[in-house]
C-alpha cells in the first residue's frame, strides 16, 4: 500500500477546507431561511420529543420556579434561559441563530417589525385559550406597527406589566425635614413647576456636599419624556411616516428647555452630577432623595424596605403646558423573532408569561400593572400604603395614551446616545435649547435618511 | 534497530511537526485570520445586522471615520491614556517589584497584596471606584476635605479619564509580577561584581539591573500599549455603576476609542462602520509595533542572539 505523507501543501489544503467550511458555516447564518408554524413545531429537541426553547429574559424574571411550573406544565418543553443582552442578541439576530422568546420595550419595537425580525402574534393571539384580544390593556397596541406607523397592524408583541413611568414617589420624612407640604394625590404637579419645589427640598451641607437631592429620576433628553411633553402640547416630534423628526418646533423647545434648566439647578443626578450607585431608586431607598419619577412598578422595589414604603406617598404624572397625560416609557414585553426555530413552543410560553401563574403573582407582588385587563383587581390594595397606590394608579389610568417615541428607521439606542450626548455638553456648556435643538435635527434626521434605505 | 527508528523518525518529521503545529495554526486561521478577513469585507458594507438591504459602500466607511470628530478626539484620549498610563504602570510595578524583592520579613505577604487588585472583578472595580470618587459621599471627597479644598466631580466631563487611569494603575500588580520574575533572573555574581568595582545601589541599579531587565521593559511596553489602545470594559464599567450595557452613555473624559468604536457597533448597529474604525486601530498598531520595534533595537539588550552569541538588537 502507497504511504500517504502530510505534506506541507496537504497540510495548507487540509487547513483551507476546514476555513471554507467555517466561513460557510458563518455566512450561512446570514442567509434567509423561511419558517412557518408547523414546519417549525417539535425542532430543535435536546432529548427525543422534548422541544428546547431558548429564552432570553433576566434571571430575575423568569426565576426557576417560574420555569419549573411552565415545565411542569408542557413536559414536551425544556427551558433554555439566556440572560437577556442587546449586544448578545443582535449578534444572534445577525448570525440568523436568535432565541425563540426576546424581551424588549414596546415603545421602541418598530425597528425589529420594519426589518422583518419579528413574528406576527395575531394568528396565534386568535387562536388563544388564555389571552383574549379584548383583554389586553390598551399599553399593547404600541406593539403593532403596520409598515409605516406604530400602534396600527398586525401585532408582534405582548407587553408583560408596565407603569405609567412619570408618576411619583414623595418621601414624607424628607417633605416635613424641609418644611414643605406634601402635594395632594388627588391632583398632579406641573412639570413647570418641580425645579423650584426640588429647590426648597434640596439640602446642601455646609462644605457644598449634597445631603438630600429634591428630585430623581431620568434627568436626561429621551425621546420618551421629550415626545410625550411635545404630545402634551398638540404636536409631535415625528412627522406623518416617521422619516424626520422636529426639535425645533416651540413645542419640543419646551421641552428641551424643561430638562436644560432642571439639570441646571442642581437639585438632581444628572449628567453633570452622575448617581454613584447608577440608579436614583437606591438613592430615593437611602433616604437621599425626596421626589422620585420611578412609576407604579416601583412599589414591587419599595416591598423590600417596608421602613421606605411606609413614609412613601404615591402622585400622579405631572402636567405639561397644563395637559393631563401619564405617559408609559417602556412598556417591556416579550416577542418571538421571525426566525425562532420553535415558534409554536415559544407562543405557549409567552401565554404562560403574560397570562399565568407569573402574570398573577406580579400583578399580586406589585411590580407593573398587569398587560391584561382581567388582572387588575390582583394588584395589591390591602395594607393602608398599598391602598394609596392604588387608588392613585387607578385614578391614573385613563390618562395613558399611545405616544410615538421611535422612528422604525434607526435603533432606539442609537437615538438615545444622541440625545444623551448632546444633553451631556450642553448642560454645563450653557448651550441654548434651540441650539440643541437644531443640532439633535441634523444627527437624527441624518442617521434616518442613511438608515431609512436598507429597511424594505 | 537504531538506524530503522531513526529513519522512521526522519520519514514522519513533516507530519509530527504539521500535527503539533495544527491546532494552534488552525486556531489562528480561524479565530484570528478570517474574524480579520471578515471584518475587513465588512468595513466595505453598511451591514448593521438587522436590515435586509444593505451592500457594498467601497472606502465610504473610512472617510466618514476621518471626517468623524468623535473618532479624533476618542482617538486623542486614548493616546493621552497610553502616554499617562503605561509609562505609570511599567514604573511603578517595577518600583513594587524592587521593594517586594528585598528581603524583608512577610515579603510574601506584601507581594499578595499588592497583586491582590489584579484578581479583583473589573466589574466589581468598576463600582468601587464610582463610589469612591462620587462627589458627595467619595472617599477622595473627603481626602481633598482634609486640605479644605471643595468637593470636585470627578464622574463627569472629562475628569472621568483620571478616575479611569487611576482605577488600571490600581492593577498595577501584574506589571510588578513580570518585573518581579526578571530581577530575580538577573545573575548575582553580576551585581556583586559592580559592587566589587565601586558601585553603589543607585548605579548598579541604573547601569546593571536596568539593561538586564530591558527585555522585559520592553515586553511590558509593546503589551502595555496594544492592550490600553484596546481597553473599553472598565471604561463602560465606571460609567454605569457597574453594568457596562448599550444604554450606557459615557461621560466625555470616558469616551476612549473602543468605546466609540462599541458604540457604533452594538449600540447605531452600524457593523460596517465599526469594522472600519477597527481596522484603523489594527492599521495604528502594526506601525506602533514596527516603530517601537526599531527605535528599542539599540537600547533593550539581549544576553544571547540567534546563534548563541550576545546579540543587540
Amino acid at each position: 500500500m502507497k504511504e500517504r505523507k502530510l505534506g506541507r501543501r496537504g497540510f495548507l489544503a487540509g487547513a483551507a477546507s476546514v476555513l471554507s467550511l467555517a466561513g460557510a458555516s458563518a455566512t450561512s447564518g446570514c442567509a434567509v431561511r423561511t419558517g412557518s408554524r408547523d414546519a417549525a413545531r417539535g425542532s430543535g429537541g435536546g432529548r427525543k420529543g422534548v422541544t428546547t426553547l431558548t429564552v432570553m429574559m433576566p434571571p430575575s424574571e423568569v426565576t426557576p420556579e417560574v420555569i419549573k411550573g411552565f415545565e411542569t406544565a408542557n413536559p414536551d418543553i425544556t427551558i433554555n434561559l439566556i440572560k437577556d443582552d442587546q449586544t448578545r442578541l443582535t449578534a444572534m439576530l445577525a448570525a440568523g441563530e436568535p432565541p425563540d422568546v426576546a424581551r424588549e420595550s414596546a415603545t421602541g419595537f418598530a425597528f425589529y417589525p420594519a426589518r422583518g425580525l419579528a413574528e406576527n402574534l395575531d394568528p396565534y393571539v386568535k387562536d388563544s385559550s388564555l389571552i383574549k384580544e379584548s383583554d389586553l390593556a390598551p399599553i399593547n397596541d404600541l406593539w403593532r406597527y403596520d409598515g409605516q406607523m406604530q400602534g396600527r397592524g398586525p401585532r408582534y408583541g405582548l407587553t408583560k406589566d408596565y407603569s405609567q413611568d412619570a408618576t411619583l414617589w414623595a418621601n414624607r420624612t424628607l417633605f416635613e425635614q424641609a418644611g414643605v407640604d406634601l402635594p395632594p394625590d388627588t391632583e398632579p404637579l406641573a412639570f413647570e413647576g418641580i425645579p423650584e419645589l426640588a429647590a426648597r427640598l434640596t439640602r446642601n451641607t455646609k462644605d457644598d456636599k449634597t445631603a438630600v437631592f429634591g428630585y430623581g429620576g431620568t434627568v436626561d433628553l429621551t425621546m420618551a419624556q421629550l415626545a410625550h411633553m411635545v404630545a402634551a402640547q398638540g404636536g409631535s416630534l415625528f412627522n406623518d411616516d416617521l422619516s424626520a423628526v422636529d426639535f425645533s418646533s416651540p413645542e419640543a423647545v419646551k421641552a428641551i428647555q424643561y430638562w436644560l434648566d432642571l439639570a441646571r439647578a442642581n437639585v438632581s443626578y444628572g449628567p453633570t452630577r452622575p448617581n454613584p450607585a447608577g440608579w436614583d431608586g437606591n438613592a430615593y431607598i437611602a433616604g437621599r432623595i425626596a421626589l422620585l419619577s420611578m412609576g407604579y412598578w416601583f412599589q414591587g422595589q419599595l416591598a423590600g424596605t417596608p421602613e421606605v414604603a411606609k413614609v412613601s406617598v404615591f402622585l400622579p404624572a405631572p402636567t405639561f403646558a397644563g395637559k393631563r397625560l401619564s405617559p408609559t416609557y417602556y412598556g417591556t414585553g416579550v416577542w418571538i423573532p421571525s426566525k425562532a426555530k420553535n415558534k409554536d413552543a415559544a407562543w405557549r410560553f409567552v401565554e404562560y408569561f403574560i397570562a399565568g401563574e407569573p402574570a398573577k403573582q406580579r400583578a399580586a407582588s406589585g411590580w407593573g400593572i398587569p398587560s391584561l385587563k382581567s388582572l387588575e383587581p390582583l394588584m395589591p390594595h390591602k395594607t393602608p400604603e398599598e391602598r394609596q397606590v392604588y387608588e392613585v394608579q387607578r385614578r391614573e389610568l385613563p390618562y395613558f395614551d399611545i405616544v410615538v417615541v421611535a422612528t422604525p428607521y434607526v435603533r432606539p439606542q442609537a437615538l438615545a446616545k444622541i440625545l444623551s450626548a448632546e444633553f451631556k455638553a450642553a448642560v454645563p456648556s450653557g448651550t441654548s435649547a434651540g441650539k440643541v435643538a437644531d443640532s439633535l435635527n441634523r444627527q437624527i434626521n441624518d442617521l434616518i435618511a442613511q438608515e431609512k434605505g436598507k429597511v424594505g | 534497530m537504531a538506524g530503522t527508528a531513526a529513519r522512521r523518525w526522519h520519514r514522519n518529521r513533516p507530519g509530527t511537526f504539521y500535527a503539533f503545529t495544527g491546532p494552534w495554526l488552525a486556531g489562528f486561521l480561524l479565530l484570528t485570520v478570517f474574524p480579520l478577513g471578515y471584518a475587513l469585507w465588512l468595513s466595505f458594507t453598511n451591514y448593521d445586522g438587522f436590515s435586509p438591504h444593505w451592500g457594498f459602500v467601497g472606502l465610504q466607511n473610512y472617510q466618514a471615520a476621518f471626517q468623524d470628530p468623535n473618532t479624533w478626539s476618542s482617538l486623542a484620549r486614548t493616546l493621552v491614556f497610553v502616554v499617562v498610563v503605561v509609562p505609570a504602570t511599567i514604573g511603578f510595578g517595577l518600583f513594587l517589584a524592587v521593594l517586594v524583592n528585598q528581603k524583608v520579613r512577610l515579603r510574601g505577604a506584601f507581594r499578595a497584596i499588592y497583586f491582590l487588585p489584579v484578581v479583583v472583578p473589573p466589574v466589581a472595580a468598576g463600582f468601587v471606584f464610582r463610589l469612591l470618587f462620587d462627589r458627595d459621599t467619595g472617599a477622595a471627597t473627603a481626602v481633598l476635605g482634609w486640605f479644605g479644598l471643595p468637593p470636585v466631580e470627578w464622574l463627569a466631563d472629562d475628569k472621568a479619564l483620571a478616575v479611569l487611569m487611576l482605577m488600571i494603575l490600581w492593577r498595577v500588580g501584574s506589571n510588578m509580577v513580570i518585573s518581579l520574575a526578571g530581577l530575580q533572573g538577573i545573575p548575582r555574581e553580576v551585581l556583586d561584581a559592580a559592587a566589587i568595582d565601586g558601585a553603589g545601589a543607585w548605579r548598579s541599579f541604573l547601569w546593571v539591573t536596568i539593561p538586564i531587565m530591558s527585555p522585559v521593559l520592553f515586553f511590558q511596553l509593546v503589551i502595555g500599549v496594544i492592550d490600553t489602545l484596546q481597553l473599553y470594559l472598565p471604561a463602560l464599567l465606571i460609567s454605569a455603576a457597574g453594568q457596562a450595557s448599550l444604554d450606557t452613555t459615557p461621560s466625555r473624559g470616558l469616551y476612549i476609542y473602543m468605546v466609540h468604536v462599541y458604540t457604533q457597533a452594538f449600540a447605531n448597529g452600524n457593523l460596517g462602520y465599526a469594522s472600519a474604525l477597527l481596522w484603523l486601530l489594527t492599521a495604528v498598531t502594526l506601525v506602533y509595533t514596527l516603530v517601537i520595534f526599531r527605535v528599542t533595537r539599540r537600547v533593550v539588550y539581549y544576553e544571547t542572539g540567534p546563534a548563541g552569541q550576545e546579540d543587540r538588537r
